[in-house]
């Protein structure tokens, strides 16, 4: 079920009705209330993959609970790395089987031995990347005893399904999420109101702005042979703030709802296109992943406390996994990399931790070198971005090559009416002057409560929702829904 | 939790109300002002889809107007008319481009699919109670997006009072390319069968037919079938025996200009079904001389078309 359908306009009253009004008096219910709601969700899109959460939450409800009773360090060892093969394996073989399989015959005809084999049409589970790492951090947590294992099951599936962050995170810890379904959860008037508000700002942030970045950036790409450089820099532009605004759009959707439901998660995107270095930009760029990746890879790893070839081999481990984890292409390997290569010279320099707050703190305006650091960092993305959003490694090169050519400096035309282009530049302009007065909370709408009068405040979210409902496309999946 | 609720439905039902207001306002508004009529009379206007559209090229025949569009089914091209007889008195005579393609399944699914409603939106406030049933029966998920997008129109046209409609209903399109023939050496490779079967044949499009038919009969305006030029490979030839029946049994009465054995060259041809710039400027041309010779007023002008077919044939020099 995506959010931005009618289907989960009808399901989300229908859940928040059972769930505060029939279910409320006792907890067990409503967290069973909230597995049957999630395993709703998710059996909308395609049911028989039900069966691989159930089998991920019992493979590793059942581990949390054997480490609590087992205190031989090989034994516990050996648990752990069943939980680890179980769930990586599962997420290998739907999502990077073909991938392996079409690499090692491609690498085995390149030494003159080719193999005839076919590939296995396999279908993406939806949101497998995002749920495996959930659970995967619980069973590591309780290995390392940071955290209590469960005894309770329904709680243990609510947090491994719970549907607002299921399919497109945030990846939620267990350590945050899990102990929320323990407690009695109240109804409180102001949190449910600022849900609310953080919906509303993640629908504009996916139908008004990326989807309809997105017609103009998949013409641009798919046709870029036929554009000049600077069409093609137009597109990739379009194309940061549709990745942008669809996943975290997509996580304030969630988080919003989570929210009436009376949950707090945790921020995925702190404004990250007024970064001021790429170290900065991967503070605030998808959090839950990179700390992730940051508690469970790079410190394990010895992460910068290994010397230099340790830190640089870290670096670039952290950065090519992530990538490769987007999905099974060389193109997320060669964004990686190329991330990896933005972010070295920043951590060897030791001016990786130099832009911890946010830019421009407590005043209107960003300093002319702060505005210089955002625009560079800004450029960096976008060039990284190419590779993520291209077709293969060559059409990325091809696409850069054609950018850095004469014809930069043409006016940018395309197949696509140019008034559109315009509609839909205005609302990203309106769009980053809402997402900098908001920059300093959790997510930008919720500056305008700024707004003394509360006629003013609801006219604002009232233009919101017209801008909505005028820019409505043609309903699109949350790109990350892929990964 | 009362608060809550109750705050949320009356701010959501304000929401709704002012939304519905705006958008009834501006429909309204669109339908008043929205201007079809051309700024140079002209007796002959044709409509059809990409066919026609890339066929006739209307700067070099006289006194004639190209509105076909690309995907554009019977159902729109009745909405088109509607609206461009009512403001455009002079009108005489309508070319209805009328070729094989028009009668298969497909043409149906361009009344309704997702691609057609949200391109051909600029129609949307000008459908009737019938139409709009049926849009929302077939597809309503396109159906709420393409009123999104003709709101947006609406009231963009509305606050910079832009109500001219005229360029934005079709016209010639200038094809330039020619793949012609490297489709014809891909067709032999593969042997691609042909794809219509006999039973597919369009209900709704053809209803739609009709309709434009009779509203221009009660216009007192002439109407004409048209088959522009189609390449001797063109895969929908398959139902021409479909296409003979339909066309004796149905519309009998209404004369069918054929121009289907126009000779052409393939490097005039921008694939099997369109004509590229070359081939379009060439069959206007004669076409025009068609006109200029009074086709129109001949008794027999099926007749008169093959014999100045044949005069082409006789002579390719000319």
């Amino acid at each position: 079920m995506l959010f931005n359908s009618i289907d989960f306009a009808i399901f989300l009253p229908i859940v928040f009705f059972l769930y505060w009004f029939v279910t409320n008096k006792n907890l067990k219910l409503q967290n069973f209330i909230i597995v049957v709601a999630s395993y709703t969700f998710y059996g909308w899109w395609d049911w028989r993959f039900l069966s691989l959460i159930l089998f991920s939450t019992i493979i590793d409800y059942s581990i949390g609970y054997k480490l609590s009773k087992v205190e031989n360090t090989s034994k516990r060892k050996t648990l752990l790395w069943t939980s680890i093969l179980v769930n990586l394996g599962l997420l290998g073989f739907f999502k990077y089987y073909n991938f392996f399989l079409e690499n090692f015959v491609n690498a085995f005809s390149f030494f003159g031995t080719p193999i005839n084999t076919q590939g296995l049409n396999i279908i993406l589970p939806v949101g497998i990347s995002f749920y495996t790492f959930q659970t995967l951090s619980y069973t590591i947590d309780v290995y390392k005893r940071k955290l209590e294992p469960t005894k309770d099951f329904i709680s243990f599936a609510a947090f491994v399904s719970f549907f607002p962050q299921l399919v497109a995170g945030p990846i939620e810890r267990a350590k945050n999420l899990l102990p929320q379904f323990y407690k009695k959860r109240i109804f409180k008037y102001d949190k449910a109101v600022d849900g609310l508000r953080q919906i509303l700002w993640g629908l504009f942030k996916k139908i008004v702005i990326a989807d309809n970045s997105a017609q103009i950036a998949n013409e641009i790409f798919n046709n870029s042979d036929n554009y000049s450089g600077s069409t093609l820099v137009l597109g990739a532009v379009f194309f940061t703030f549709q990745i942008y605004c669809d996943f975290s759009g997509y996580s304030d959707i969630a988080i919003g709802t989570s929210r009436l439901f009376g949950f707090n998660l945790k921020q995925n995107f702190a404004f990250p296109y007024f970064s001021r270095d790429i170290a900065e930009f991967w503070r605030r760029w998808h959090i839950s992943l990179s700390t992730w990746f940051r508690d469970y890879l790079y410190i394990p790893l010895r992460g910068s406390r290994g010397g230099i070839w340790i830190t640089v081999r870290n670096i670039f481990a952290i950065f090519i996994i992530s990538g490769f984890w987007h999905g099974a292409n060389w193109t997320f390997i060669a964004w990686g990399t190329l991330n990896a290569l933005y972010f070295l010279p920043l951590l060897l320099l030791k001016r990786n931790r130099i832009n911890i707050d946010i830019v421009a703190k407590n005043k209107i305006l960003p300093t002319f070198r702060e505005f210089c650091q955002m625009g560079f960092t800004f450029s960096l993305t976008v060039l990284a971005w190419i590779f993520f959003r291209a077709e293969n490694v060559s059409h990325a090169l091809s696409y850069v090559s054609t950018i850095f050519s004469e014809s930069l400096f043409s006016i940018p035309k395309m197949e696509i009416s140019r008034f559109y282009t315009l509609q839909v530049l205005l609302v990203i302009f309106f769009f980053i002057i809402i997402e900098w007065l908001g920059r300093e909370e959790d997510y930008a709408l919720s500056k305008i409560v700024i707004f003394k009068s509360p006629f003013l405040r609801r006219s604002f979210y009232f233009i919101i929702i017209l801008l909505i409902t005028v820019f409505l496309g043609a309903e699109q999946q949350f790109i990350y829904f892929q990964f | 939790m009362k608060t809550f609720i109750y705050k949320t439905s009356i701010f959501i039902g304000i929401s709704i109300f002012l939304i519905s207001m705006i958008f009834i306002i501006t429909n309204s508004l669109v339908k008043k002002n929205a201007k079809f009529s051309f700024k140079t009379p002209v007796n002959n206007v044709i409509f059809g889809h990409s066919h026609s559209e890339c066929a006739f090229n209307d700067s070099l025949i006289n006194n004639f107007k190209n509105l076909s569009e690309s995907r554009e089914s019977y159902f729109y091209s009745f909405q088109k008319i509607k609206k461009v007889l009512a403001q455009n008195k002079e009108i005489k005579n309508v070319f209805i481009e009328f070729s094989n393609k028009q009668i298969t399944k497909e043409m149906d699914s361009w009344i309704w699919d997702d691609l057609s409603i949200n391109s051909k939106s600029l129609y949307l406030p000008f459908l009737d109670k019938d139409d709009i049933n049926l849009l929302f029966n077939k597809n309503s998920k396109s159906f709420i997006t393409g009123n999104s997008k003709s709101f947006r129109e609406n009231i963009t046209n509305s606050i910079m009072c832009n109500y001219d409609y005229t360029n934005k209903i079709g016209g010639y399109r200038r094809l330039e390319r020619d793949i012609t023939y490297s489709l014809i050496i891909n067709l032999k490779r593969n042997a691609i069968p042909f794809r219509n079967k006999k039973n597919d044949i369009s209900i709704k499009n053809i209803e739609y037919l009709d309709k434009i038919i009779s509203y221009c009969n009660k216009k007192n305006v002439n109407i004409f079938f048209v088959r522009s030029p189609q390449h001797l490979y063109c895969r929908n030839n398959n139902n021409e025996m479909e296409f003979i029946k339909i066309m004796n049994e149905k519309f009998k009465n209404i004369v069918f200009l054929d121009f289907n054995d126009f000779p052409l060259k393939n490097e005039e041809y921008a694939d099997y079904s369109h004509l590229n710039y070359k081939g379009a400027r060439k069959f206007s041309l004669w076409f025009n001389e068609l006109l200029e010779k009074g086709l129109l007023s001949k008794t027999n002008k099926r007749d008169f078309i093959i014999d100045e077919i044949k005069k082409i044939n006789d002579n390719p020099q000319n």
